[in-house]
């Protein structure tokens, strides 16, 4: 009998975030498979990008901020001292919802992060680029202007070059938030379909106000909501066949349904 | 939120219940043939068949609209999918209908609609519409309790289709006249595949209440 066992990529417990005296999370527990994608749905403002920057950290950077609980990646609690959180962010890298090329060449771009973790043999620097292009899904469409400026490529092209710069440094996990909002509905496809392509070899967590988009890409999703001035709490987490056709909390229900937020 | 969509599912499942009233309608005025057979009503039960496939039609169309344009999910998708297949159902049910006024048709050009042969029919026919009906109350109050009283009332049929097969015999004109005999069993077992029908609509009803397929016995 051939039985697969999934693995957490991360096991997210009992974690609580201040801005300030405001508390924006309360009490997230919550594992996130390996290899899978897990979709983060809620209304704005619930929290969602906040805890997805807790994965990688990304929170650290912003003033007044109070993080408690444990948020273990690969068994290994990053909130403990001693953190190297420039690996970690290599480690768990992220996608935003605007692209932001660097304004210099494609190639650059893609060769910027591992040139920054040391990487100055101009061959290998050509396999990571060449390399990174092909699972981005851009390669072919920029192979012959790799020094043109990364700015004169189109939003969703752009988007897939992020992805690129992302996957040159080699990491484990890609965060994204919004990765498509800005997109048209091709551009939009072709990330989707990449994401399911990397998911073989990443673990991916999207954050997203796009319902089709979770129900078509992940295979968990998770429902957060900040009730009436209470912090964001995680509602229900589940197999995403399961969320989008038998919610067990009303509260799931009423807002994939459309019925508020 | 959504107020156009909830518009929307309320007058999907007006036009499920439409396509109910009609098929137990047809059923009713079958049962009458029953009582006093005359060609003309038979005649018009089964143009009224068609009818019955005409709004399934529209049901299945406005159906597919909705998946196609709302993106429903959860409840929503739960309600629609299953409406979709109720109206199945309530088709195949408008089908047994239409069977049974044509084996009928053939029984009375034969002679052999006896009052005996019809009082049979009709108690196993009054059973079967009154599950057909419960199932429609089922489904229009959406209460899992009605579902389970289906179930009861379908093993009452089932028991009537046993002992009719057994009784059939006795109460032949002559077993020498397989047509009798067959046109006379097919009523029976139509009756009792529409009540079967019925049970079905229940379990999509629970599906749609629980979100879970579980078969009602």
């Amino acid at each position: 009998m051939n039985i697969k066992i999934k693995e957490n990529a991360f096991e997210v417990r009992n974690l609580n975030l201040w801005y300030g005296k405001h508390k924006a999370l309360e009490d997230i527990t919550i594992d996130i498979v390996k290899n899978a994608i897990t979709a983060i749905i809620g209304p704005s403002g619930c929290g969602k990008s906040t805890f997805l920057r807790c994965l990688n950290r990304m929170n650290d950077l912003i003033d007044g901020i109070r993080i408690e609980g444990k948020v273990y990646f690969e068994g290994k609690n990053i909130y403990d001292e001693g953190t190297d959180v420039v690996l970690l962010r290599k480690r768990v890298g992220m996608i935003f919802q605007q692209p932001n090329p660097f304004p210099m060449s494609i190639y650059d771009n893609v060769a910027f992060g591992p040139r920054l973790h040391g990487i100055r043999d101009r061959n290998r620097l050509d396999e990571i680029v060449k390399d990174s292009l092909e699972k981005a899904s851009l390669w072919k469409e920029v192979k012959n202007k790799l020094n043109e400026s990364a700015l004169s490529l189109s939003g969703g092209q752009q988007q897939r070059l992020a992805i690129a710069r992302v996957l040159a440094v080699e990491p484990e996990v890609i965060l994204m938030d919004e990765p498509c909002s800005a997109l048209d509905p091709a551009s939009t496809q072709r990330i989707e379909d990449l994401m399911v392509e990397l998911k073989a070899n990443y673990t991916i967590v999207i954050v997203t106000h796009n319902m089709q988009q979770a129900a078509r890409v992940s295979d968990f999703t998770a429902f957060l909501l900040a009730e009436e001035n209470e912090p964001a709490k995680l509602i229900e987490y589940g197999e995403t066949g399961q969320i989008f056709t038998n919610p067990k909390d009303i509260r799931t229900e009423n807002y994939i349904t459309g019925r508020f937020g | 939120m959504r107020e156009q969509f909830k518009e929307d599912l309320k007058k999907l499942k007006n036009s499920v219940l439409d396509v109910f009233d009609s098929v137990i309608v047809q059923f009713e005025d079958t049962l009458k043939l029953m009582d006093s057979f005359s060609e003309e009503d038979a005649e018009r039960i089964l143009r009224g068949d068609d009818v019955i496939d005409k709004k399934v039609l529209d049901v299945e169309e406005a159906g597919i609209q909705l998946v196609a344009t709302q993106f429903p999910v959860a409840r929503d998708l739960r309600f629609i999918h299953s409406m979709l297949i109720i109206n199945i159902h309530l088709e195949r049910i408008g089908d047994l209908i239409y069977n049974t006024v044509k084996a009928l048709n053939r029984l009375n050009k034969m002679g052999y609609l006896t009052d005996e042969a019809k009082e049979s029919l009709k108690k196993m026919g009054l059973s079967t519409l009154k599950i057909i009906k419960k199932s429609r109350n089922a489904f229009d109050s959406l209460d899992a309790r009605v579902v389970e009283e289906l179930p009861v009332l379908d093993e009452e049929v089932d028991e009537m289709f046993k002992n009719f097969l057994k009784d059939i015999q006795r109460i032949s004109p002559s077993l020498k006249e397989p047509e009798w005999y067959l046109s006379f069993a097919l009523i029976a077992r139509y009756f009792e595949r529409a009540a079967d029908q019925a049970v079905d609509v229940g379990e999509r009803v629970l599906f749609m209440i629980t979100g879970k397929f579980a078969e009602i016995d």
